[in-house]
Order: structure tokens, then C-alpha cells, then sequence
């Protein structure tokens, strides 16, 4: 049993809060189908049986004694008793907030530490799991519930009070290191309004439309793009856990192919794993020529990535044309330009000298050229424009920093008044720390200013590399600068330049062991590690380590890695324990 | 008889440098990331027909380890 995809109501999607979203939604047929690990059929969950238990479960949460606006976190997984916690805690007036689910290496401690920061960044009060052993970091006094003692708990008072559209509906916290949490406050009327430009602008949303999705629902991407905006809408969604996708990537293609799916989105990476692990006898019971939208963005898009998956799974009838790139980020709630519908991936070769020394990106048709890709226009709702060094507007094919504005832009970070006077100003522009320009009207983004690394879909942060790396006793603090550098073709590589004196060829060789393995153990990421002179870092006048500085420069040849550290750095793997 | 049809399959996924033991470390010695980690557990499953839940892989470290975890979780998942 699955959800149908017509929803049997007429599509309706101006709406001024989750809620009143969710009580339209509640008369379809459609709804959410959640998968097993092998691409099963789980269970269930109508729009109209979710609102129900959305209804009871917000009871018993207010039956537990906290005030409106209070925060309860909650760990994101793909299954209904997540997306009923959520959804209950908007109901009740509270304000859910989402928590990544454990890595596959992550150490038990180390999860519940990071767990810990995230609870006390929010200031939660309560703590939302599945069920299992705790998973709180010793001394962590926030009251925790599992989502059966929920589902247990005697109801409260009713009736509740209705969220109005300016009300916090949840904080996004995929912004900011994990440890440096920083949440995005997103209200009811910035989601609904993004939602509906996303359905509406953007994918031209219809009756037949199905998604299928393997998005962790605890960032933007997934949260937004395939949980709340078609609860907007009232579409039907398929879930895989982001677990299944990573062990058998294939189940995603087939999951689309025997429900006639027709709209999905991913990363760039995530079009590169299925293609990885396709054979050509599954290629073959493959029929993907329902899936008009093939969405693509979150990182930097690789034309070449997205031009192999065409490739590959023509012959199972997908077509180029259902690529559709688009430009988002937590801040905006998700959505900023999308390109247009059916037209596939549209590149700009521009000449890389024209557009490093003077920031203007002149096309050239050379074999030096770079390509980057064209992310549409802004949604109805949005606003981009791009600045220069000193806030002055710049003209088209002019490169410079990224700032947006409009109804879905946030109005802060949650408590943060440092960071959110950083990111907005006066008038409300939200500088992106992402660089791009603007050709005929798309957004061309070349490259992020943030120091954000994004490798296999996944937000790292340089600070929590380098932390790993300073822990080793022969590295001093502030030694290290981490980086994300890309691949062509391969997608981005984390680097961590690190200072040593170390002399000794087999000493310095330990030391690039021992980094390059804390820091795949710590978060299986296989990074390169370069041994560079002491003192030898970019730093502020304020002594504030300047990473893409340093990252211009080892891309520069600058820190070249001497023959013997080559050769340890090529056998990292092998540890020389 | 697990292990040398976990050798295999770990020779599948990804080639070792060197012959394969009970105590090769997956991180350390094979270098195995997160996403090769997941693609083995998917092999796994079928080569061995179970289901491994992706709680108990932070415990793993260890060819051996992982093979008498297959070899458990078969004896559960086939009475």
C-alpha cells in the first residue's frame, strides 16, 4: 500500500501558516510513504490520518508543561514519528528543531557531545529521540522523551491556540559549524510564501506530480523541499533514509521508475554516487521517463557530473531536459532562483584570467575556459543582486558577493544578534557569502566565500577539521587552516594545510598519518593533509587565521608538498602506526 | 568460512595493498570512507543475506569483528 498520487482536492497553496496548510491537506487522498532499506513499502501516513496524529501528539506535548515559543529538539530521521513530533510542536505554538541524525562513524560520546552543543546553542526544553538508549552527553540536564514515552504521554488542555504567520515556525540549524551552532529562525509566513514559489514558480506543480526523496530531513533541502512544501501542496512524497541512498543508491532510481515519480531533488554528489554504482542489467529494468524535474543544487554543481548522469540512464529514458539547477540556502528558508522548467543544464564558458584578475566573466570559447552553471531567476518572492567590495551595486557579468532579500529572506539568526548584524542590513539584504553574477538575468554562481566545505553533499566545517587535527599532541592550536578545493570532475576534496617544524621525513610522515586518520575516523572524510613551514599561515591584522587566503595559495603551488611528504600523503590510508 | 567470503567481497568494494587478515582495521589500514563503508554493508547484505543495522557499525573496526557480526546477526535473522 502507497499513497496515491492524485490527492482527490483542488490544489491550493496560498496559505498563511504550516497549520492552516496542513488542515487544507488533511481532505486528500495523498500523503507520505515511507520505505525500507531494500525500497519496501514501510508504512503509510495520509495527509488526513497525519493531521490526526498531529492534533493528538500536539496535546500531549502541551500536557508537558511548556510555553509557547519554547524550543523542542528533535532528531530528524525519515519516519513518521518525526514528521508527526515536528509538525506537533508547530501546532502546539512551540518551536521544533531538527537534529542531524548520528553519522555511520561517528563514536557514540562524540554524537552525544555534539548533541549536547546543539541542545544548548538552542536552549531547548525539551529533547525529542527514537527510541533506544539516550542519546544525551553526560551532565546535559534537558528533559529527553523518546517518541513512544510521547506517543504514551496523557493529553493536555485543548484547544490550542493557532500560530499566526509571524510566529518562529522552526529553527534550521544547517548553517554554522556544529561547533558553533547557529540557527536560522524561519516563520510561518517566510516558509508558506517559499514553499508556494517552489511548487507554483519554480516546478509548475500538477496533479500527477509524485516525489521521491532520500534528503536528511534535518537540512533545508530536505526539510522544506520534499517534507513541508509538499505538505504545501498537497503532493505525494516516497521517503528512502538517507542510510538506504548511501548502501544502495539504486533504490532511489527504482523507486522513481516503478512509481512514475516525476519530481526529485539531490545534490550534485548524489547523481554521481547512483551513477557510480549502476550496472547495466539495472540500468535496463529501469524507466525513468516520468521524472520531469531532476533537481540539482545545496553545492556548487558540476556540469560534467550532471552531463555522465544523463549519459548513463538515457537508455533508461531519462531526459537531459528534466535537469533543473537551482541556488538556495537555509537563510532564504530554502529556494532563491531556480532555472527554467525543461531545459536542462545551461553553462557560461567564461575566460578563468578575465574572471580571477578582474572579476568580469567574458565568454570564450577556449579550452581554458570554465564552466559554471546558470541557476535561473529569482523566485516571485525573491530578490539577488550582486555587490562589489563596498556595497555598490554591479552591472551583469560582473562578479561579486551574492546578497538577497524578499518574504522567505529570515529576519535573524535565533539568538545570535552578533551573527545575524554580520549576514543582514538595515534593509534587510542577506549577504550570502556566496560570489556569482548575473548573465541575461540567471544567476551564475563561481564559488563561495564562506568557508563552508561541501563534500559528498555534506556541510563540513574547516573549524571542526582543524580542531580534530589540533588535538594531535605534536600540533599546536591555531596550526592549521582547513579548505575545500574542487575537483573537476570529482567533485571538492577537503584539504588541512598544517604547521610542523618537524624535520625528519619519517616523523612528518607519522604526523600526516596520524591527522589523516583522526579525521576520517572522526567524520569519514578522506582529506588531503599538507605539512606546511611554522608561521608560514595568512592571518588578519587581528591575527584571525585567513583561510581563503591561505586556500588561494596552496592553490597558487605556494605550499607544495616536498617529494617525501607526497609519497606519505599517497599512502595516508596505510597508517605508519 | 565467513571470513574468506568477507575477504571477497572487501575485495570487491576496494582492493587491498595488502593480503587481507581478521585484523585488518577497515579506517586505518583500508582507508575505507563513509560512503565505501556503506557500499561494503550493502554487499554484505547480500552476499550474506541479513540485515545489518547501521547502529552497530561505529563498534566495528576489524575484518574479524565484522565477520562475527555477520555471523551473528545470521544466526538471528535465519532461526
Amino acid at each position: 500500500m502507497i499513497t496515491p498520487t492524485r490527492s482527490g482536492i483542488p490544489r491550493k497553496t496560498d496559505f498563511e501558516t504550516l497549520t492552516a496548510a496542513l488542515d487544507y491537506a488533511a481532505g486528500a487522498e495523498s500523503g507520505f510513504t515511507f520505505y525500507s532499506p531494500r525500497g519496501e513499502p514501510l508504512s503509510v501516513l495520509p495527509y488526513g490520518e497525519m493531521r490526526a496524529r498531529v492534533d493528538e501528539r500536539a496535546m500531549q506535548i502541551a500536557g508537558l508543561g511548556l510555553a509557547p515559543g519554547d524550543r523542542v529538539a528533535m532528531i530528524g530521521e525519515t519516519t513518521p514519528d518525526f514528521v508527526i513530533a515536528f509538525l506537533a510542536a508547530v501546532r502546539a505554538r512551540l518551536v521544533p528543531v531538527p537534529l542531524p541524525v548520528a553519522g555511520v562513524f561517528t563514536e557514540p560520546s562524540r554524537y552525544a557531545e555534539q548533541v549536547g552543543r546543539q541542545l544548548a546553542g538552542c536552549g531547548a526544553r525539551l529533547f525529542l529521540r527514537p527510541d533506544g538508549a539516550s542519546l544525551l552527553p553526560e551532565g546535559a540536564d534537558t528533559p529527553e522523551m523518546s517518541w513512544s514515552e510521547l506517543a504514551a504521554a496523557p493529553k493536555g488542555a485543548a484547544p490550542l491556540a493557532e500560530p499566526g504567520p509571524d510566529d518562529i515556525c522552526y529553527l534550521q540549524y544547517s548553517s554554522g559549524s556544529t561547533r558553533f551552532p547557529r540557527g536560522v529562525a524561519v516563520t510561518h509566513s517566510a516558509l508558506v510564501r517559499n514553499c508556494r514559489d517552489i511548487s507554483e514558480a519554480a516546478i509548475g506543480a500538477g496533479p500527477d506530480d509524485r516525489m521521491v526523496s532520500w534528503l536528511p530531513l534535518y537540512h533545508d533541502m530536505g526539510l522544506v523541499g520534499t517534507l513541508l512544501a509538499p505538505i504545501v501542496a498537497q503532493a505525494s512524497v516516497d521517503f528512502l533514509s538517507t542510510d538506504t541512498f548511501a548502501r544502495r543508491p539504486m533504490v532511489w532510481l527504482q523507486l522513481i521508475s516503478r512509481n512514475r515519480g516525476t519530481v526529485s531533488y539531490a545534490p550534485c554528489f548524489g547523481y554521481d554516487l547512483v551513477r557510480r554504482r549502476a550496472n547495466a542489467s539495472q540500468i535496463a529494468d529501469l524507466d525513468l521517463s516520468s521524472w520531469r524535474v531532476a533537481g540539482v543544487g545545496a553545492e556548487m554543481i558540476d556540469p560534467q557530473v550532471m552531463e555522465r548522469f544523463c549519459e548513463t540512464f538515457a537508455p533508461a529514458g531519462f531526459r537531459s531536459e528534466a535537469v533543473l539547477a537551482s541556488y538556495g540556502l537555509a537563510e532564504a528558508t530554502l529556494g532563491v532562483t531556480f532555472a527554467p522548467l525543461d531545459r536542462g543544464i545551461e553553462t557560461d564558458r567564461v575566460d578563468p584570467e578575465s574572471l580571477g584578475r578582474h572579476r568580469r566573466a567574458v565568454l570564450s570559447n577556449a579550452p581554458t575556459a570554465r564552466s559554471f552553471v546558470r541557476c535561473g531567476r529569482p523566485l516571485p518572492s525573491q530578490r539577488v543582486e550582486i555587490r562589489g567590495p563596498n556595497g555598490e551595486a554591479l552591472p551583469p557579468r560582473v562578479a561579486g558577493r551574492v546578497v538577497i532579500s524578499g518574504a522567505s529572506v529570515m529576519q535573524g539568526y535565533f539568538n545570535d544578534p552578533e551573527a545575524t548584524a554580520k549576514a543582514l542590513d538595515g534593509e534587510g539584504w542577506l549577504d550570502t557569502g556566496d560570489v556569482g553574477y548575473m548573465a541575461e538575468g540567471d544567476l551564475v554562481i563561481v564559488g563561495r566565500a564562506k568557508d563552508t566545505i561541501i563534500v559528498n553533499g555534506r556541510n563540513v566545517w574547516p573549524q571542526d577539521l582543524e580542531w580534530i587535527v589540533e588535538q594531535i599532541p605534536a600540533v599546536r592550536n591555531q596550526s592549521c587552516a582547513a579548505f575545500g578545493i574542487h575537483e573537476p570532475g570529482a567533485g571538492e576534496r577537503a584539504v588541512v594545510l598544517v604547521q610542523s617544524g618537524l624535520r625528519d621525513p619519517g616523523e612528518r610522515a607519522a604526523l600526516i598519518a596520524s591527522a589523516h586518520r583522526d579525521i576520517l575516523q572522526a567524520t569519514g572524510l578522506d582529506c588531503r593533509i599538507v605539512l606546511v613551514p611554522p608561521h608560514s599561515l595568512p592571518r588578519t591584522s587581528s591575527g584571525k587565521l585567513n583561510r581563503g587566503l591561505a586556500r588561494e595559495r596552496y592553490l597558487a603551488g605556494n605550499f607544495e608538498a616536498t617529494e617525501a611528504d607526497a609519497l606519505a600523503g599517497s599512502r595516508q590510508a596505510v597508517a605508519a602506526r | 568460512m565467513t571470513l574468506e567470503t568477507l575477504y571477497e567481497v572487501i575485495a570487491r568494494v576496494k582492493p587491498p595493498e595488502k593480503p587481507l587478515t581478521a585484523e585488518t582495521r577497515f579506517v586505518d589500514d583500508l582507508g575505507l570512507d563513509s560512503l565505501t563503508v556503506m557500499e561494503l554493508v550493502a554487499e554484505v547484505e547480500d552476499t550474506f543475506d541479513i540485515n545489518v543495522p547501521i547502529n552497530l557499525l561505529p563498534e566495528i573496526h576489524t575484518v574479524g569483528e565484522l565477520a562475527a557480526t555477520i555471523d551473528r546477526l545470521r544466526s538471528e535473522q535465519h532461526e
